[in-house]
């Protein structure tokens, strides 16, 4: 008996791409004239994509679910299926598939030429379903995509497997830029956390139980408040952040994403309006990309995010991985900016790019996580301010301060080469919170110290609990000042009575104080 | 005294320092301190002020 629906087989090229996207709804003609195709097509052919494998009539949970919600009860017809479009970095016909299908063949070739997917929704326009495609490579370790997690995709009985983040394009009926970031951020909180991951129609109900002006669906956007409220929805706490001239805001993005956390990242498109994208990477130079991250000539602790130059975001204007490029300090009308974006969004009229401009970041975080990026940062600062008496002033220093989890730091902790076996032994054995600030002191290229710090703790109370001394004349330097009777009253100014209290103790001896 | 080879934090190997930490008398590092210490409590002040959310921003939307 043949086969009703067998798979397309399509040498990758705009025009396939494009046909395939297609639906009765929306033409391929209307296809290549949304951005949305036109980025994937572009972002496909860098990943070096060579065969495109149509599985037609497949159902997607997300895309069910908004039409059950909506599109069902149009009066005009809209399929309840969708096609699943498969991507491949090798030319692939359908007797090498049969043969690895049927045969028993070799799947290897397929499985690591595998570059992903896109489900394409059977709609008039926003074609762009759940989409999951490989990130560009790292190039030497430039570029990181921590917030992805690896989603395995079944393709007629052989398991395909892509480390990513799921992405689609609002459809403006459930889903407004906002939701689509939202929905983007829970597919890797429910990886961490393991919380729900609602569909857009779901998230869009859910931001405005408390809150309304107007009717929710069809969507006209979210509000701040409403993503908060959506956020406590799937049972995480949103911590908010306002981005003023003073806000060290590539390190605070970094600090999160580099635990996985995916951030909300709301700009202000200049032109066009308010807009939230979900950041889920970044690329880090080796020198800074900076010479100061917030505005004017105020002291700020030099941190990693001197050396990002480009974030990576899920931006459904655009697609995935989409690239914000880091300008420095900038004004926009009354607002001064610590820093502001361009490379995805362009004028049509003057073809230059728009600026966007950071306004706000939310992060979703687990409950217990109560000490933020700002918290750590006051106490690093006056962390900072007794160091510098110690520090070179002619190399680079940088704080690497980032979120984590105590099995995550005891991982890496494990794979760092240190001769100090019994303070290495120290740290891994002995108890840790399940979340953890580390704040590694990094001059010159080489580590220095690291500060671990309770992040289920309270900010204000000293959260720091641990130093681990990677160069003891640090330590030794640091001990002689704060021992230094003309220097204590200063210090213990600046420090608070209990971060000097702490230095005290553990400037002491190499090794770390008896519990 | 450099510090001996370790892989640091970031994955790389550090290799040894070749850079000095400063080593100040306490005159130079009380004078220095006073400085600092100015520095470091505005930032502080200004950082506390940063945890407040205003209204406006609670407003803002996000429609594109």
């Amino acid at each position: 008996m043949s086969n009703p629906n067998p798979p397309e087989f399509l040498p990758f090229g705009e025009a396939s791409l494009f046909s395939a996207l297609s639906d009765a709804s929306c033409s391929s003609a209307d296809v290549a004239r949304q951005p949305r195709p036109q980025y994937l097509y572009r972002y496909l052919n860098e990943l070096g994509a060579r065969t495109i494998i149509v599985e037609s009539e497949y159902t997607d949970r997300d895309y069910l679910d908004d039409y059950a919600n909506y599109y069902v009860r149009c009066f005009e017809l809209y399929k309840r299926q969708c096609k699943r479009l498969h991507f491949f970095a090798l030319d692939i016909s359908a007797d090498q598939l049969l043969s690895v299908l049927v045969k028993g063949g070799d799947p290897g070739r397929l499985v690591e030429n595998y570059l992903g997917f896109v489900v394409a929704r059977p709609l008039p326009y926003a074609v762009i379903g759940r989409t999951v495609l490989r990130t560009y490579p790292d190039d030497g370790g430039r570029r990181s995509y921590p917030c992805t997690k690896t989603y395995t995709a079944n393709l007629y009985g052989l398991d395909l497997s892509c480390t990513s983040l799921a992405f689609q394009e609002q459809d403006t009926v459930l889903a407004a830029c906002a939701t689509v970031a939202l929905w983007c951020c829970f597919q890797k909180t429910a990886d961490l956390f393991e919380t729900r991951t609602p569909t857009p129609a779901e998230i869009t109900q859910a931001a405005n139980t408390n809150i309304h002006y107007g009717r929710p669906i069809p969507s006209r956007g979210l509000m701040v408040q409403q993503i908060c409220t959506a956020i406590r929805h799937v049972g995480l706490e949103p911590e908010l952040f306002e981005v003023n001239e003073d806000t060290a805001l590539s390190s605070l993005m970094y600090a999160y994403a580099r635990m996985q956390l995916p951030v909300i990242l709301g700009v202000d498109v200049e032109g066009v309006g308010g807009h939230a994208l979900a950041v889920c990477g970044f690329s880090r130079r080796p020198d800074r990309a900076l010479r100061q991250e917030i505005a004017g000539s105020e002291f700020c602790i030099p941190m990693t995010g001197l050396r990002i130059d480009e974030f990576y975001a899920h931006d459904d204007q655009i697609g995935p991985f989409s690239r914000l490029v880091v300008h420095p300090s900038a004004s926009s009308g009354e607002r001064v900016l610590p820093i502001w974006f361009d490379g995805s969004w362009q004028d049509a009229t003057t073809g230059q790019f728009r600026r966007l401009l950071p306004t706000v970041v939310i992060v979703p975080v687990y409950n217990k996580i109560r000490v933020t990026f700002t918290d750590i940062q006051e106490w690093l600062t006056r962390v900072h301010g007794a160091l510098s008496l110690v520090l070179p002033t002619d190399e680079m220093i940088e704080w690497d301060v980032f979120l984590t989890t105590s099995n995550e730091m005891k991982r890496e902790l494990r794979q760092e080469v240190s001769e100090d076996t019994v303070r290495h032994e120290a740290v891994l054995l002995r108890p840790h919170p399940r979340f953890v600030w580390r704040s590694v002191l990094r001059v010159g290229g080489t580590d220095v110290l690291e500060l671990l710090a309770d992040a289920t703790g309270i900010g204000h109370a000293m959260p720091m609990y641990w130093v681990f001394w990677k160069d003891d004349v640090v330590r030794s330097r640091l001990a002689k000042h704060v021992r230094t009777s003309t220097l204590e009253g200063t210090l213990r100014s600046m420090l608070g009575e209990r971060l000097y209290d702490f230095l005290l103790v553990w400037t002491k001896s190499p090794s770390p104080p008896p519990a | 005294m450099p510090t001996q080879p370790q892989r640091g934090s970031e994955g790389v190997h550090a290799g040894r320092r070749t850079w000095e930490f400063r080593d100040v008398d306490p005159a130079t590092a009380e004078a220095e301190l006073h400085l600092r210490a100015v520095e470091v409590e505005r930032r502080v002040e200004k950082l506390e002020s940063a945890k407040t959310v205003s209204q406006d921003t609670l407003k803002l939307e996000f429609r594109v």
